[in-house]
């Protein structure tokens, strides 16, 4: 609009001047749009100034007009030169501004009189006041600023800038600490005209270094004071000596077999520290003693084991594995330890590795001990047992041993006829042979009882030990007129993994238990009922199934106690040792009365 | 004569059994043996025996109990059990049934052969 109404008075020439100069009017308006409009204003202001030009003097040319034109166009280009530039240098002002209202830290700019001019967002959040509630407050006044430096005036007066640290309220009256920067700020003569400053809270950044101190101190207090040993190593070397040797696969029992890899690999381990605890496990005065040592001369033998099974967990990516070892003290006592180790946090190189120490030799003498009192125990509840059973055993072994002498003299007589029988004579022999292999095995299997040797796992056909407790107990049985029908599986059933001595006492035990439980009952039916199922998870079952008297309410549990008894000269011993026997064997026993008469005992064993 | 006796012998016990009926089979005897009391009462055996010889604990019927079944069929035949664990009470009731002699395991096969030679000599000479 402006341009047209400037071509209509250029086109009318009765003004003696040079009216295309006011295009630098448009020009300037058009400049806060942008830099194409800049531009294109400025060809346009060219272009309407030529065709003015033209058309009023080209038929008469003067040399007035003609200068008038140049001094135009010239004004017109200046113009829109001058006004590109100021758009851009506006742009860039624009982004610093923008800048110092994003940053986190606070901008302040202040006048020669401490006035606040400026206020970033920073500030705002930082000390708490809007923008619109700092500017124009004296900065002294609104932030109480405290610094210990007497020379900060001095400083900006002669290099123009400083930094340190201030103290200043916020809002709520809270103390900051800030890193501060101060730049004085002056006039194109070079006079101060204020300060313009950036700080940054030091309190959160204090507070989390306090923070982290105090972790760490926590950390230190717990690793000196842990009532067991620790120490933290470096076993940067250590995965490298083991990664490289080894062949892809299983690392595990590659490394059981290869010492020679492993005890490098343990040598190359160093201890940064260690704890008290960790010294006297050792048998050092100081724990300082073990910084800088390798453990590798105090593992034993079974230290590869435990090793390779530490490292293959490791190199597997497990970040914490544990393992029982033995070690040898600087004074030469050999304990048991559990060793749990502990890749520290971003300690993928191995370097920072938490090595917990627990002495397990007591634990261990005391399991120890309490295994042995329970293969004592389990002993004299079997010699009870075989006592008990003293009159069964005699007549299983009398039984042949009379069969022998019938035999014997009978073939003496046989000899002695006028016409001597020789072929009943063989007979005889043959029957006094096999007679005295039964009497031989009842004895043997007494005396496997009776002897007293450590509980050896092995694999077990119950079956067969089924059929061996009631060959011992079937004379018992017999006494008390009690019918035993053992439902031998026609199948064999998977064997399972106990001591076969310790076993046998067990159903030796329930099926006299079973027995006698029918002495005092009532009932016609006197069945023992002994029978065998494998259990789904693959665990076999043996099951005793009495018709006596069952057990009193509830008792089905407290049966296995120690001296729990029904019968009025027991010891109450025999269940609870078949309960020890059962669980140490990782099987279960349990009891429950029948729908029927009487009662069921049984026990699994994993296959 | 003696050599003819028919001896019965009811044991549970398949060696004893056999052992003791081998001895009696040597002296001449003819012997028939008996796995349970049941087996003796139903066979032919009994109405022509001229002992019996009964172990006392067996599965089934005791020797006790073929006692007195043997006393009501065959009042005067010959029994003697043997035991291997003799009660007071056991003994006591044997006796009261008549039993001929109520023996302990291990039982000597001459000692039977005597009893029994007593017994049928007795009895041939009574006849």
């Amino acid at each position: 609009m402006l341009a047209i109404c400037i071509l209509a008075l250029d086109l009318r020439q009765s003004l003696d001047g040079a009216v295309a100069v006011l295009y630098i009017a448009v020009v300037l308006v058009v400049a806060p749009l942008g830099g194409r409009y800049v531009i294109a204003s400025g060809i346009t202001a060219g272009v309407l100034t030529t065709a003015a030009f033209l058309t009023g003097h080209l038929s008469h040319p003067t040399n007035g007009a003609y200068s008038r034109f140049v001094v135009s166009l010239v004004a017109i280009g200046i113009t829109t030169l001058l006004s590109l530039r100021d758009r851009s240098s506006r742009t860039t002002l624009g982004e610093q501004a923008r800048i110092l209202e994003l940053s986190h830290d606070t901008v302040i700019i202040r006048s020669n009189e401490d006035v606040i001019l400026y206020w970033n967002e920073g500030a705002e959040l930082l000390y708490g006041w809007a923008r619109h509630e700092a500017l124009g407050k004296k900065s002294s006044e609104l932030l109480r600023c405290e610094y210990d430096d007497p020379d900060v005036d001095e400083c900006l007066r002669t290099d123009g800038h400083w930094s340190g640290e201030v103290v200043r309220n916020r809002r709520d009256g809270t103390r900051l600490v800030l890193a501060s920067r101060w730049l004085l700020r002056r006039d194109p003569e070079g006079r101060p005209v204020g300060i313009i400053e950036s700080s940054s809270d030091l309190t959160a950044r204090l507070r989390s270094d306090t923070e982290r101190l105090a972790s760490e101190r926590r950390y230190r207090a717990i690793f000196d004071s842990a009532g067991f040993a620790m120490w933290e190593s470096d076993w940067s070397q250590t995965v490298g000596a083991v990664l490289h040797a080894a062949p892809p696969g299983d690392l595990r029992p590659w490394l059981a077999s290869h010492p020679e890899i492993v005890g490098p690999a343990i040598q190359a381990g160093v201890i940064r520290h260690a704890n008290q605890a960790a010294a006297d496990l050792f048998g050092v005065r100081h724990r300082e003693e073990l910084a800088g040592a390798n453990l590798c001369g105090r593992y034993l033998e079974s230290g590869v084991g435990a090793f390779s099974t530490i490292l293959a967990a490791l190199a597997d990516g497990e970040t914490s594995v544990e393992a029982e070892t033995r070690l040898k003290t600087f004074h030469g006592r050999v304990a048991d330890i559990v060793l749990r180790v502990t890749l520290l946090p971003e300690s993928r190189d191995w370097s920072h590795v938490l090595v917990m120490a627990f002495d397990v030799t007591e634990r261990n003498h005391a399991r120890a001990r309490f295994e042995q009192a329970s293969a004592e125990l389990a002993h004299a509840g079997r010699v009870s047992m075989l006592g008990q059973l003293a009159a069964s055993i005699a007549h299983e072994v009398n039984q042949p041993l009379t069969a022998i002498i019938n035999y014997a003299k009978s073939a003496s007589r046989w000899v002695d006829r006028d016409e001597p029988r020789l072929d009943e004579v063989e007979k005889c022999l043959a029957s006094i042979v096999s007679n005295g292999t039964r009497a031989a095995e009842v004895i043997g299997r007494v005396r496997s009882l009776a002897r007293k040797a450590e509980p050896q796992a092995e694999d077990v056909d119950l079956l067969d030990l089924i059929d061996g407790a009631l060959s011992i107990t079937r004379r018992e049985a017999a006494a008390q007129a009690v019918q035993i029908v053992w439902n031998r599986p026609v199948a064999p059933v998977p064997k399972v993994r106990a001591d076969r001595v310790q076993i046998q006492q067990v159903l030796v035990n329930l099926i006299i238990n079973g027995i006698q439980a029918m002495v005092s009952s009532t009932g016609s039916t006197r069945e023992l009922c002994v029978y065998v199922k494998v259990l789904p998870a693959g665990d076999v079952a043996v099951h005793v199934r009495d018709c006596g008297t069952g057990f009193p309410d509830g008792q089905g549990t407290t049966i296995f106690e120690p001296f729990f008894t029904t019968k009025s000269d027991g010891m109450g011993m025999g269940l609870s040792i078949c309960r020890t026997i059962i669980e140490a064997g990782g099987g279960t026993i349990w009891a429950q009365n029948n729908e029927g008469a009487g009662a069921t005992v049984a026990f699994s064993l994993p296959a | 004569m003696i050599t003819q006796a028919r001896v019965c012998i009811v044991d549970d016990d398949d060696e004893v059994r056999e052992s003791i009926a081998s001895f009696f089979d040597s002296v001449g005897m003819s012997v028939a043996t008996f796995r349970a009391a049941e087996d003796l009462l139903a066979s032919q055996w009994l109405p022509m025996a001229d002992f019996i010889v009964s172990d006392l604990h067996m599965r089934g019927m005791s020797g006790l109990g073929l006692l007195h079944e043997v006393r009501t069929r065959r009042p005067d035949l010959p029994v003697v059990l043997m035991t291997a664990f003799g009660t007071a009470e056991a003994r006591a009731q044997a006796t009261q049934l008549g039993v001929h002699a109520f023996l302990c395991k291990p039982v000597d096969p001459e000692n039977l052969l005597v009893l029994i030679r007593t017994v049928l000599t007795g009895d041939t000479a009574s006849r």
